[in-house]
């Protein structure tokens, strides 16, 4: 007798433990659902980041705010544009903007589309941060606040690569004749060597 | 003027004719006065030749200008 007891006051107890364990695992999945819409970030770069020379070509960046159904959003918009890091062994042309914040700024769109033209300084990896966020909190169709990141690399100019390895081709020829030079002129000083 | 030029280089050939430099001298001339040579002209940040050369220095990809 005692030990039906026992054996009914165990399962009572997992039979609660596993309701609340449901429980749980139904208020887990269900929260994100009741929650306010989200809300994603698109980019692009007018021409493609593989045909924009750096310092040279002027590119529209193209931001575009859109609900998960791909409705367009008015957002507030905080964009931040790092540049690429620095390099130890290869310096640019323009060191001093390596890996500082070249934009820092808060824009608004009513079309949920933000446009910028921008002249990238230098060649590397760039990071694009865009935090969006609804223009009015109060309304009812208030989306929550979204953060992504984004990053892309923009190659050296081909006539800059150019240039460099003519220079290293010049010097390479000067200094080829130089020892050409030096060494007739220890030979004719020394013939018998 | 000319004929003083003239004299001028005479005279250079013939302290060069007897000066008497190892290889290894020469060598260290060529490359101190190439060097001085590359360092006035892609990194000095003097600003007379920075600015007469700033065009080149950004053309080349990697010689720091600023």
């Amino acid at each position: 007798m005692k030990s039906f007891k026992l054996t009914a006051r165990r399962a009572s107890f997992s039979h609660v433990l596993t309701t609340t364990l449901c429980i749980a695992v139904w208020i887990a999945i269900s929260a994100p659902l009741s929650a306010a819409p989200t809300a994603s970030i698109q980019y692009n770069l007018d021409p493609a980041a593989e045909q924009i020379g750096p310092d040279v070509d002027v590119a529209g960046l193209n931001l575009s705010v859109r609900s998960k159904s791909g409705e367009a959003l008015p957002a507030r918009l905080h964009i931040r544009l790092d540049a690429p890091p620095k390099n130890r062994l290869v310096s640019t042309d323009f060191p001093i903007v390596e890996g500082t914040h070249l934009i820092d700024a808060q824009a608004a769109t009513n079309t949920g589309e933000y446009r910028l033209r921008y002249l990238f300084p230098i060649r590397g990896e760039y990071t694009l941060t865009v935090t969006a966020s609804p223009l009015t909190d109060a309304s009812p169709d208030a989306w929550t606040p979204v953060t992504e990141t984004f990053q892309f690399t923009l190659n050296e100019n081909p006539g800059e690569v150019r240039n460099l390895l003519l220079l290293l081709a010049g010097l390479f020829v000067f200094g080829f004749v130089a020892g050409i030079i030096l060494g007739r002129g220890a030979r004719s000083a020394n013939p018998a060597t | 003027m000319e004929h003083h030029a003239y004299k001028q280089a005479k005279k250079h050939v013939r302290l060069m004719q007897h000066l008497n430099l190892t290889v290894l001298s020469k060598a260290a001339i060529l490359l101190t006065i190439t060097g001085i040579v590359l360092y006035a002209v892609l990194f000095t940040t003097y600003p007379p030749v920075h600015d007469y050369f700033h065009e080149l220095r950004h053309g080349l990809m990697m010689i720091p200008c600023h």
